[in-house]
């Protein structure tokens, strides 16, 4: 599953901290996720959806 | 660091499962040991610490597990997959330990404690491995 997760993270100027201080995870979490090696799970997914006020399939593509 | 609040949490439950697996270990090797600590020892002494050994195992697995729920997806996943790893590996172990005692050596006991680090060290390969991959 491809993610814009590095993108929207640029877009708002954080960093790898950053998002996962704001949501809760280790920052290799974050990592993993954006070089999709991990898939985020669904409560996962819908706090970043919310974090960056997009839906989930802005974040997430299904391929 | 921004990272820290997760980390910090993470290491509060850590510190948890490590004291009460210390308890648990003092415990065990108490009871294990008290025949010869004690030489004439009770009955009713043995299954008290038998039962207390048990009660405090259980309450370490039972802190291991409510700590596991603070962690987030990636941590978790890891854990997992190195749990199962472990448990196919003993199983498979187990049974040809037993047959090579049974075939082999079959004037020899089996020993619990070689099974116990085979699943200790096969545990820490399967976790190593698996945080080496994210």
């Amino acid at each position: 599953m491809k993610n814009t997760l590095k993108v929207l993270r640029a877009k708002h100027e954080m960093t790898q901290a950053d998002l996962a201080h704001q949501l809760m995870v280790s920052r290799q979490t974050i990592n993993a996720i954006e070089k999709g090696k991990f898939d985020a799970s669904l409560p996962l997914a819908f706090k970043i959806a919310r974090l960056f006020e997009c839906a989930i399939e802005d974040v997430f593509i299904d391929e | 660091m921004q990272t820290d609040s997760y980390t910090v949490q993470r290491r509060i439950g850590e510190k948890r499962i490590k004291i009460w697996t210390f308890i648990w270990l003092i415990s065990f090797a108490v009871a294990r040991f008290s025949n010869e600590l004690v030489p004439e020892m009770q009955t009713w002494l043995s299954i008290s610490l038998i039962v207390l050994t048990s009660g405090l195992g259980i309450k370490m697995i039972l802190t291991l597990i409510h700590v596991m729920r603070d962690w987030d997806d990636l941590d978790r996943l890891v854990y997992y997959k190195a749990s199962t790893v472990t448990f196919g590996f003993t199983l498979v172990g187990l049974n040809i330990y037993g047959l090579i005692q049974t075939l082999l050596f079959p004037n020899s006991e089996a020993d619990i404690a070689h099974l116990v680090v085979i699943l200790c060290v096969t545990f820490l390969l399967a976790l190593i491995n698996e945080k080496r991959k994210y």
